[in-house]
């Protein structure tokens, strides 16, 4: 039996996301919620297993060491990329945003005389509704990792970063599958990734571009890392005559050598693996001698938004991120609402984070808040991300009063509200005059038959709490009257 | 950078308890407990009359200001260089790890460096300054701890109330499901996300049920609250307490005695 | 003029001073990953069996038989093996009725019978890796990029003198620094996908099988 997911929501730009509705919509679906909730626990376990055999704190060290160092000479690196990149064949472009990026891309197809577009897994391509763009300008465009594919199919988005399809199950892709391509309606996951398998090889041959995301950019060798298990990554870039690599800025490192840590932290935070089934280091284009590989390679860096949170010591830790995903495998708001709730492109907490800082906190005004700060993201993030201290800080950003105050991030200031300062105020002046605070706690204890017994959201779920008879103060001042002779 | 290794000071004369706010209103016997068991250790307890808040709810809004000024007036509260125990992982967290940020470039900062060094968890410190010693006088019963994720990830203590527990001969500790996943409290996103909390919190009644245990422990006021209000709403006989009162409560000298 | 993204872009990130100075990366925990040469054997056996991937360890003069037994169980008709490769001629001359032959011309012109009538590929490995249990592979004119994914199986020869613990003690040991080949690879076991519910399927879109023959004295 299955159960209809609500829509993978787009988000227009200078609309708010509808968070809200979208959560009550995936708590009450027990099949969405049960699909998480077995996928989640069973990475956690996985993850940790595969931490067993390492000191993941002095390697977890050494990620955060490596990222900050990197992002510390972006810009040398990212000219030194390029240079490299050149040398070797490999046709850089720059994109200050993600209409430019889909408009570079275009002309590549454009040039190339492209009809087909086959694409490797690329969230920074979801960034910028690349496929859209493409498909509007009448190019054929096919999703070719096993998961984006299923989403494609559904007209979704990826509710995870590392398995976009992890909200449904078999029986679902079954019909699904069956739907859309008329294969047997199976459920057996052998049988419908082979059928995809099939289908998809013909593809490959027939595409004019492929493209594909970047893990990590080398930038002494000019080297781009991708990090994948199907190989249809590989096929992407391989088969047919151009492939167009697409990276956010934030993506590059110093050399290999920095590549090996931050690939054992990598494939081990997101799925639990010690290594993918393919590493793939891609160079240079296919060269005179050579029988494969694509005759044009094109590099297409993406800021989108990534230069500007560069600006913040410390939103700039954002740009740490290697897109494990372990933040939202071992988030327990993530789990039970799941990827499409949030209605962007990044969930969970590196989505709540990242989210505010590309959108605006006027798009985006219960991200920061829809923590309980457990403290879960912070632990696993590979790279040591302070998610928990940066949700805070976008919480800070929200209600900032000084709208003067230069902030990196958009719609700082724009959740204040004229009611809540008054609360905050009030609570200021109670609790910075012990007196006062003493007499109010003492009143709520004597009048507690009186405290209301509905509290809005509280007790929805619960009983509303029950004041003591006495406050500890009262009590502690009893105790030491009772002490002295 | 990983986190440093603690140094705990040998047992002191004196501490100061700071109380919080929530134990103040809700739970004062749990403050109350924790004073007893301190006693009992030979250290006397100084209790500022004058302490409110930590600042946290404000802090945690975003309310930096705000919860700078209620902060400030806690800094001068305790003078001596006592250590400072607090019966709440989540207080002593934002005093022991937040107010240095907080702080940070005031002209109270080294105040807040200063306080913040000394602060301690409650029951942490029973373990590892006092090495308390605790005698079993009760019944049998089973028991189930739910520890904070201020108290499990940014105290680091999680190993101190099982570890106090275990000390308890007719004390049975069982572990529910997801033993280190958070309750669904988290102060104001229980009002501001209630469906998302409540979700949270339905699960972790369900977990603490499924052990069968007679009772539930927590470290933290808030987790308890919420824990105990699901339970109370959905009528599951699912009692709970803070760990500090059921330890006090469990190693009274015998009745007959 | 407007300014190129490039300018824009650079010149932006270049507007603020230097992001703090942090702590300097230490690479032990990676350099103090190593293993015996046979633990490292035991290592990389264990480590291909986790990702489904078979080794067998066999000496030079046993390892045309044992390829060969290998090819007959996956009932292989038509065999991608480099001309160059050693190990063909042997195979050739003990199995006539198996059809052995080179990777000898540019994709486009044969790519459907490689993807749909190539029953098997036979390459050697530039490493082993211990640690991951993978394979090195350089693709070469000889043993070009897609020998080692279009082919249902995929059978590796790896000399135990090329075992190394880890990639990071290849690439610090061959510093690999600067100007690199068109492609390199990791290869750790078949081809695989979980994107059906967490269901572990072998063979995705490339292989779905991979063998290692790890020769013993070389």
């Amino acid at each position: 039996m299955t159960q209809t997911h609500p829509k993978a929501p787009q988000h227009g730009h200078g609309s708010a996301i509808n968070f809200r509705p979208q959560v009550k919509a995936a708590l009450t679906n027990t099949q969405l919620r049960g699909n998480f909730d077995r996928a989640m626990t069973g990475l956690m376990h996985k993850r940790s297993a595969a931490f067993a055999d390492w000191d993941l704190e002095a390697l977890r060290d050494l990620g955060q060491a490596i990222r900050q160092q990197a992002l510390r000479q972006l810009p040398d690196l990212l000219e030194q990329l390029e240079r490299q990149c050149q040398a070797n064949g490999i046709q850089v472009h720059w994109a200050r945003n993600g209409d430019e990026a889909c408009r570079v891309i275009t002309e590549i197809c454009q040039q190339r005389q492209a009809r087909t577009v086959i694409k490797g897994k690329s969230m920074v391509t979801e960034e910028m509704e690349l496929n859209a763009h493409l498909e509007q300008r009448g190019y054929t465009v096919l999703e070719s990792d096993l998961g984006e594919y299923i989403v494609q199919m559904a007209k979704e988005t990826p509710s995870h970063i590392i398995m976009p399809a992890i909200h449904k199950n078999t029986a679902e892709i079954a019909e699904l599958m069956h739907t859309m391509t008329g294969v047997e309606q199976r459920e057996d996951a052998h049988y419908l990734t082979d059928q995809a398998r099939q289908q998809l090889r013909e593809k490959f041959m027939q595409a004019d571009v492929g493209i594909s995301g970047v893990n990590f950019a080398v930038a002494d060798s000019g080297t781009l890392c991708l990090v994948e298990n199907e190989g249809n990554g590989r096929l992407t870039t391989t088969t047919p005559p151009c492939h167009i690599a697409v990276t956010g800025i934030e993506k590059v490192v110093p050399s290999l050598t920095d590549v090996a840590p931050l690939l054992s932290l990598l494939t081990r935070s997101a799925t639990g693996q010690s290594i993918t089934t393919y590493v793939n280091m891609i160079s240079r284009p296919r060269q005179p001698d050579e029988k494969d590989g694509p005759e044009a390679v094109h590099l297409v860096l993406v800021d989108n938004g990534r230069s500007d949170i560069y600006q913040d010591d410390e939103l700039a830790q954002t740009l740490q991120c290697i897109r494990c995903g372990a933040c939202m495998n071992h988030c327990p708001v993530y789990t039970r609402i799941g990827g499409h709730a949030y209605g962007t492109t990044y969930p969970g907490p590196i989505g709540q984070v990242l989210m505010p800082q590309l959108l605006g906190l006027e798009q985006t005004p219960d991200f920061a808040s829809a923590s309980s700060l457990c403290g879960s993201c912070g632990e696993v993030c590979p790279v040591r991300i302070p998610l928990p201290s940066l949700l805070l800080r976008l919480r800070r950003e929200a209600v900032d009063g000084d709208q003067t105050r230069p902030s990196t991030v958009p719609g700082h200031g724009s959740k204040r509200s004229g009611m809540e300062s008054l609360i905050w105020t009030f609570w200021r002046v109670v609790h910075r005059h012990p007196g006062l605070y003493r007499q109010t706690t003492r009143l709520a204890s004597r009048l507690r038959a009186l405290s209301p017994k509905r509290l809005g959201g509280w007790t929805r779920y619960r009983t509303a709490p029950k004041l003591a008879k006495t406050t500890l103060h009262s009590a502690m001042n009893a105790r030491s009257r009772r002490q002295q002779p | 950078m990983s986190q440093p290794v603690v140094l705990y000071p040998s047992k002191p004369d004196k501490v100061y308890l700071f109380g919080t706010c929530l134990v103040d209103l809700f739970y004062p016997e749990a403050g109350l407990a924790g004073v007893e068991l301190l006693e009992r250790e030979g250290i006397e307890v100084i209790y500022p009359q004058d302490q409110t808040c930590c600042g946290q709810p404000a802090y945690t809004s975003g309310r930096s200001d705000e919860a700078r000024a209620v902060a400030r007036t806690q800094l001068d509260l305790f003078p001596e260089d006592w250590p400072v125990v607090v019966p709440s992982g989540s207080c002593a967290g934002m005093v022991r790890h937040q107010y240095p940020k907080l702080f940070a470039g005031t002209e109270d900062a080294a105040r807040a460096e200063k306080l913040a060094a000394r602060v301690w968890d409650l029951a942490d410190f029973l373990v590892n300054v006092c090495h308390i010693k605790l005698a079993d006088t009760g019944e049998p019963v089973t028991i189930a701890l739910h520890t904070s994720c201020s108290s499990r990830r940014e105290m680091g203590v999680a190993d101190s109330g099982p570890a106090l527990l275990r000390q308890l001969n007719n004390v049975t500790l069982v572990e529910p499901a997801k033993v280190t996943e958070c309750c669904g409290f988290g102060g104001s996103f229980a009002v501001r996300h209630a469906d998302i909390s409540g979700a949270m919190a339905n699960d972790k009644v369900a977990a603490l049920a499924q052990t069968g245990c007679d009772r539930f422990l927590s470290t933290d006021c808030g987790c308890l609250m919420n824990i105990s209000g699901v339970a109370e709403k959905q009528q599951k006989a699912l009692p709970g307490e803070h760990l500090l009162s059921f330890l006090w409560q469990r190693t009274q000298p015998n009745r007959e005695a | 003029m407007t300014p190129s993204a490039r300018q824009t872009i650079l010149s932006r990130l270049r507007e603020r001073p230097p992001l703090p100075a942090t702590q300097q990366p230490d690479f032990s925990v990676m350099a103090n990953r190593r293993w015996s040469l046979e633990d490292g054997i035991e290592r990389f056996i264990a480590q291909q069996a986790t990702v489904h991937g078979e080794v067998h360890r066999v000496n030079q003069a046993d390892l045309a038989g044992a390829v060969l037994a290998r090819l007959q169980q996956a009932n292989a008709h038509r065999v991608l093996i480099a001309p160059g490769q050693p190990l063909r001629d042997d195979l050739a001359a003990s199995a006539p009725e198996i059809d052995f032959h080179g990777y000898d011309q540019p994709v486009e012109a044969w790519q459907s019978e490689l993807f749909h009538q190539t029953d098997a590929a036979i390459t050697g490995c530039h490493a082993g890796l211990a640690d991951t249990g993978s394979l090195v592979v350089i693709p070469s004119a000889d043993e070009p990029r897609l020998m080692t994914l279009a082919p249902p199986l995929h059978i590796a020869i790896l000399p135990v003198s090329r075992l190394f613990s880890s990639w990071y003690q290849l690439i610090t040991e061959e510093d690999w620094k600067g100007p690199m080949p068109t492609n390199t690879l990791l290869i750790s076991g078949p081809s695989k996908t979980a994107d059906i519910e967490q269901t572990l399927v072998y063979g995705a879109h490339g292989p779905k099988a991979l063998t290692v023959f790890l020769i013993d004295g070389l």
